[in-house]
């Protein structure tokens, strides 16, 4: 019995070191994009669940296995602003390397419950699905250990590269669920249906999602139909290939998912945005580092002025939702949300340069640059 | 033994975070998890057809004159998102006289038996709720109207409204 567990350890891990050099992020690295990310998120991403107050308890309708089920209706409105606040501040705790990794992990809770309200009206939205999880993988690295305030305690070298091989297999699992289905349906060599369609129908019609491109949608001649179902369903289900077969290949896969997300922000105005602070570990985190190296000077005072915006705008929206004043928040804000597009666009040209950046480099300097090395 | 079978343990946890969640949702969508690393299954198919006729649901008040207005779906729902609105619609915003308590799943047909969570106080306070909304768009209080409108989109792309209006339901608000 023994034995056979051995075997089958060993021929795990085996499958676990072939994704390793694909996932591999080194420390500064991660440190650096800990920054970014705690930015983003309290500049512009901040979640907020204090609009769930004004909503009605008839639309409360949770699904079955979701934190929100447990409850009889919302939480009360104190319990919303004591989080929204509580948010706010660990995620300031996190920019500035204070007790990063504790926060992280309190995030992750915390967002996990509240986001199964936001999604309690019989439906489960999936654009936080793969960012949710960014948060505890970047708790089980060293993210927090440089340019840090309070510095975490070091994990093992060993413990980061598990939790990167375990975001990698996250992001190729997420879309192999969604790929394999589309790949049974829509991969059926008939003509006369058609799955991108549908998508075409619910988003402009049911979902009034009418902004940016959306109206040219209805001029996409017909014979392309068929070959964009086909695209996107052997997209969806090939993550794990590229997972396995290196750095390039996984920075790739990654270029052609932020492609992916902006065309559907584009044509559906399906906004994934938050994506980009997950794919972002593996392709934004080495490009910060590069510019932070190159322009030391002017990178410290950039960080230092945008840390000290984040610092007030967080302060701005405490009082905010203390004061029962409408707060901002990402995605669930009427009056911003066409702004919003235009936002989401921008990160994902962002993200889709850094990550052509990279496929740039030969596969050695990708190697280096990833691991924080100076570039040959 | 378990710092021994690291790599078993790593399995394992990646079963439980990615295999279950995903084996529940293939049993049926309302079993799908939060969170969980499930991402949109969206494998519906449209039939391509020279002239497509699709029913949208629709929500309308009478004005104080007295004729029929529909409701911008966003400026109704607030914070919600419009993509909510078909859920909310088929459930009629919560003000079902009764709410389903079991279901069968697509897959495997397991009965699963569910908790109303909408008590009549919650469904007077509702009703309140959609009054304040009529009222914000300048329709009286009294009902809101349910109802599917027709979009014909032909093959050229220039869609528009039929005439056909199919009356769906009027939810009294007294």
């Amino acid at each position: 019995m023994i034995r056979l567990l051995v075997y089958i350890d060993n021929s795990l891990g085996k499958l676990f070191d072939r994704i390793e050099p694909a996932t591999a992020v080194g420390t500064e690295q991660l440190s650096a994009f800990r920054i970014f990310f705690g930015i983003l998120m309290l500049l512009y991403f901040l979640p907020s669940w204090s609009w769930l107050n004004e909503v009605p308890e008839g639309f409360f309708d949770p699904y079955l296995l979701s934190f929100a089920y447990l409850t009889e209706d919302f939480p009360p409105p104190s319990i919303f602003t004591f989080l929204d606040v509580t948010v706010i501040i660990l995620l300031l705790l996190v920019t500035l390397g204070i007790y990063t990794r504790k926060s992280l992990l309190l995030l992750y809770v915390i967002s996990g419950v509240l986001f199964s309200y936001s999604f309690s009206f019989g439906k489960i939205d999936h654009y936080t699905n793969l960012f949710l999880f960014s948060y505890p993988v970047l708790a089980f690295t060293n993210s927090g250990t440089k340019f840090a305030l309070l510095p975490d305690r070091k994990l093992s070298e060993k413990t980061q590269k598990t939790s990167l091989i375990v975001l990698g297999i996250i992001i190729a699992f997420g879309y192999f669920t969604a790929g394999l289905a589309k790949c049974l349906e829509w991969v059926d060599f008939d003509l006369s249906t058609n799955g991108f369609l549908d998508w075409i129908f619910y988003c402009f019609f049911h979902s009034e999602n009418q902004s940016l491109l959306a109206p040219y949608l209805f001029s996409i001649p017909q014979f392309i139909l068929e070959p964009l179902d086909y695209l996107a369903a052997l997209f969806e289900i090939s993550g794990f290939f590229f997972l396995f077969k290196g750095k390039k290949y996984w920075v790739f896969y990654l270029t052609i998912a932020s492609i992916f997300h902006l065309t559907n922000l584009i044509f559906f105005n399906l906004s994934f945005a938050l994506n980009t602070l997950c794919y972002g570990i593996f392709i934004v985190s080495p490009i910060l580092s590069i510019i932070a190296k190159k322009n030391k000077p002017i990178s410290k005072k950039w960080i230092r002025w945008l840390v000290g915006l984040s610092i007030t705008v967080a302060f701005v929206k405490i009082v905010q939702i203390s004061t029962d004043l409408p707060v901002y928040n990402y995605h669930n804000y009427t009056p911003l949300v066409h702004i919003e597009l235009f936002v989401d666009l921008v990160l994902w040209l962002f993200t889709i340069s850094c990550g052509i950046f990279l496929l740039s480099l030969g596969k050695t300097n990708l190697h280096r640059v990833a691991k924080g090395e100076m570039m040959k | 033994m378990i710092s021994r079978f690291k790599n078993i343990v790593l399995f394992l946890f990646l079963i439980l975070i990615l295999g279950i969640p995903y084996l529940s949702r293939l049993l049926d969508y309302r079993l799908e998890m939060f969170p969980s690393i499930v991402l949109p299954f969206g494998s519906n198919k449209a039939k391509v057809q020279d002239i497509t006729h699709l029913s949208i649901n629709a929500i309308y008040g009478y004005t104080k004159d007295g004729s029929l207005k529909e409701l911008d779906k966003s400026e109704f729902l607030q914070n919600i998102r419009v993509g909510y609105f078909d859920n909310l619609y088929n459930k009629r915003f919560g003000l079902r006289a009764s709410n389903p308590t079991t279901f069968k799943t697509n897959r495997l047909g397991i009965t699963i038996n569910l908790q109303s969570k909408i008590s009549e106080q919650d469904k007077e306070r509702t009703k309140e709720w959609i009054r304040e909304k009529l009222s914000n768009q300048g329709c009286v209080d009294s009902m809101l109207i349910l109802k599917k409108k027709e979009i014909v989109i032909p093959k050229n792309g220039q869609y528009y409204e039929s005439n056909n209006l199919v009356h769906d339901t009027i939810i009294s608000l007294y």
